[in-house]
């Protein structure tokens, strides 16, 4: 069992005002792969570094499997890690690299070899052996670094942004070798990431950091759908959500919001449950692909769900267009098919998907529906 | 044509640099071979060019002369001990000490290395004296540990050492670590591996001026100590009235072999970047 539980972690660093890290619980199931994602700066990399004991924790619990690892040395953990800069050793060939714990920990050298070869199948580095890390590409070293991994058969694998240093193209396939590999070595994953696609696309779960507070856990759809607050939803999802401020106001049985340059009627199942909303404000997010064209629309056109805005830039994406729409100041980005002919400065009626519309707290920021 | 011509000048420009840099060394070459008589002239061949004459002008008997005459094999011998157990002993503290200031934490870090750091601005002189009187009082007039001990706290080591190392990146030291390296084993297999460039120039910086040391090797010897190196050993050469150059030429030939020999030997760390491809570049 490698299941990792993080009760009530603190840190603070020697000077510092402030807490890096606040009062974190997190329990990452075994063999699940859990996606730590944030802006620079959130804590991500730093709990990361708690768990496999390379910083001290002020206070707290962390547990790996049943053990209690607060004061147990990085090289008793049973962890590997990958860095964000491969901190492969420049001396050593990559037989070398991968094998150097092995022998650290003794392991006979029919076992290293052994390990060695079939973590260098895996990943398909075998003829890169006997190179020395200045003679790899990029993605190369990549491996390698993953290989060194693998070889230990940790029960934790823990990476700190292994994919930042690579070129698109590449990340985008070694986004895709990482989750084979989860799916075949069954093993628990620990990746950090500031980068929310591959925070969707990679994790089981996402647990996502700001000023070094969790925000919210859950699975990619989860979050996506359903953000716990506005840090969330605005982080979660490209282009952005977009978020209008405004009020809640009764019109007879029906509710309406009206804010920021945008009116719409609430569905019935909305209504009801912000019925006994009694703030003076109330935020709404919208995310882009929820707003359509006419000719587009997912949902039928009701004067209860139509607005009115005018195109202010297109940006053609070649399968779709992002066009960032103007309704007298406040500015909006919807997410529209590649086969709308969109003009500029045109004055448009967007159709809101109302149910997707998601509602929080201008107070709190967090969601209320 | 234009970049030929360049190429030339650049390339005569060069010739001359060299054999400015090298004429003295050249002529110390020559001047060891030459017979007594013809100490200090300006020839390099005699004046009516035949093998009697040549004979005459050169001879290998001051090679012969200074090992059978002069001891100074015995000189040679000292001047190793003392310029490689120095450089060693140096090189493993000061590669510790740049460790420990460049990647560790410790109460006063700061402080104490930038106090290390000052005495670099103090000169060398003023320590002569009270590191005699310390000699002196220990009883290790004549004696190696009185050449070697006092030069083992070289602060220029270890700053070279700690700058070094600080530039290699931590990733690599908390990957050992996770990998299960013990301090010892970091010690061996990264650190000294990665910074065998900077080891190898301290080690013939040191070599270089242990071998050539003079005056502390002078003052921590009397004149009959059985540990004379080869810079006390060479003054010998000179009399208070006369100097007997060819030995004294010969001597010296004998002397920069080490340090040549070290150089041709050192010379590919200095041009070898170790860490290249240990991080993202």
């Amino acid at each position: 069992m490698a299941k990792v539980e993080l009760s009530k972690i603190m840190k603070k660093y020697d000077g510092a005002d402030d807490y890096t890290i606040f009062e974190t619980d997190l329990v990452i199931k075994d063999k699940e792969f859990m996606i730590l994602v944030g802006p620079s700066g959130c804590g991500k990399s730093t709990t990361l570094r708690m768990i496999a004991g390379l910083e001290e924790i002020t206070s707290g619990e962390i547990k790996i499997g049943s053990r209690v690892v607060n004061d147990v040395p990085p090289k008793e953990r049973d962890i590997a890690m990958v860095f964000q800069n491969y901190a492969l050793y420049p001396h050593m060939n990559v037989y070398d690299n991968m094998s150097f714990g092995l022998k650290l920990r003794k392991y006979s050298k029919t076992e290293i070899e052994k390990r060695v070869i079939d973590a260098a199948k895996i990943l398909g580095i075998e003829d890169l052996l006997g190179r020395k890390p200045k003679e790899l590409s990029g993605g190369q070293r990549q491996r390698v670094a993953l290989g060194r991994a693998i070889v230990r058969h940790p029960h934790v694998f823990l990476m700190d942004e292994p994919l930042s240093n690579l070129d698109a193209k590449l990340r985008v396939h070694m986004r895709a070798e990482i989750i084979k590999l989860h799916q075949r070595l069954e093993t628990t994953m620990i990746y950090v990431t500031h980068d929310q696609v591959e925070a969707m696309t990679m994790g089981d779960r996402i647990a996502i950091f700001n000023l070094g507070v969790i925000q919210q856990v859950g699975n990619p759809q989860e979050i996506y759908k359903y953000p716990a607050n506005i840090f969330v939803a605005g982080f979660i999802g490209s282009p952005a959500m977009n978020f209008f401020k405004g009020k809640l106001i009764k019109e007879d049985k029906k509710i309406k919001f009206s804010g920021e340059s945008i009116e719409f009627i609430l569905t019935s199942e909305q209504g009801e449950k912000l019925s006994s909303y009694d703030k003076p404000e109330i935020t709404i997010g919208i995310r882009p692909e929820n707003m359509f064209l006419e000719d587009f629309s997912k949902v039928p056109s009701t004067s209860d769900n139509t607005i009115k805005a005018v195109v202010d830039v297109i940006e053609p994406m070649g399968n779709e267009y992002f066009l960032c729409m103007k309704i007298e100041d406040k500015s909006f980005t919807i997410r529209v098919d590649g086969d709308a002919k969109p003009e500029l400065n045109e004055l448009i009626n967007l159709i809101i998907s109302r149910d997707t519309v998601r509602f929080f707290d201008s107070e709190t920021e967090n969601l209320i529906i | 044509m234009k970049r030929f011509l360049k190429y030339l000048l650049a390339y005569a420009l060069l010739c001359v640099g060299a054999f400015i840099v090298l004429y003295p060394l050249i002529w110390m070459i020559f001047e060891a071979f030459k017979e007594e008589k013809y100490a200090l002239s300006i020839a390099i061949l005699p004046n009516h060019f035949t093998l009697e004459s040549l004979k005459d002008f050169y001879t290998f008997s001051n090679f012969s002369k200074i090992v059978n005459e002069f001891n100074f094999g015995k000189y040679f011998l000292n001047s190793f001990i003392v310029a490689l157990t120095s450089s060693i002993m140096t090189v493993l503290i000061c590669t510790m000490g740049g460790y420990a200031f460049a990647k560790k934490n410790f109460v006063g870090k700061n402080f104490l290395f930038n106090t290390f750091l000052a005495t670099v601005m103090i000169p060398g002189m003023m320590f002569m004296v009270p590191q005699f009187a310390i000699i002196n009082k220990l009883g290790w007039i004549n004696t190696y540990k009185a050449m070697i001990i006092p030069h083992l706290a070289n602060v220029f080591g270890l700053f070279l050492m700690r700058q070094y190392i600080h530039q290699i990146p931590d990733a690599l030291f908390e990957s050992a670590n996770i990998d299960g390296a013990s301090e010892y084993q970091i010690f061996k297999k990264i650190v000294i591996p990665l910074t065998m460039p900077v080891v190898a120039t301290l080690f013939l910086l040191t070599f270089l001026g242990q071998w050539s040391n003079f005056l502390w090797q002078l003052i921590v010897n009397t004149p009959d100590s059985p540990y004379l190196t080869i810079p006390v050993g060479l003054a010998l050469f000179k009399g208070q009235h006369s100097t007997q150059w060819t030995l004294l030429m010969a001597a010296s030939c004998f002397s920069v072999l080490p340090i040549a020999f070290l150089f041709i030997l050192a010379q590919r760390f200095f041009i070898e970047g170790m860490t290249q491809g240990a991080v993202k570049g």
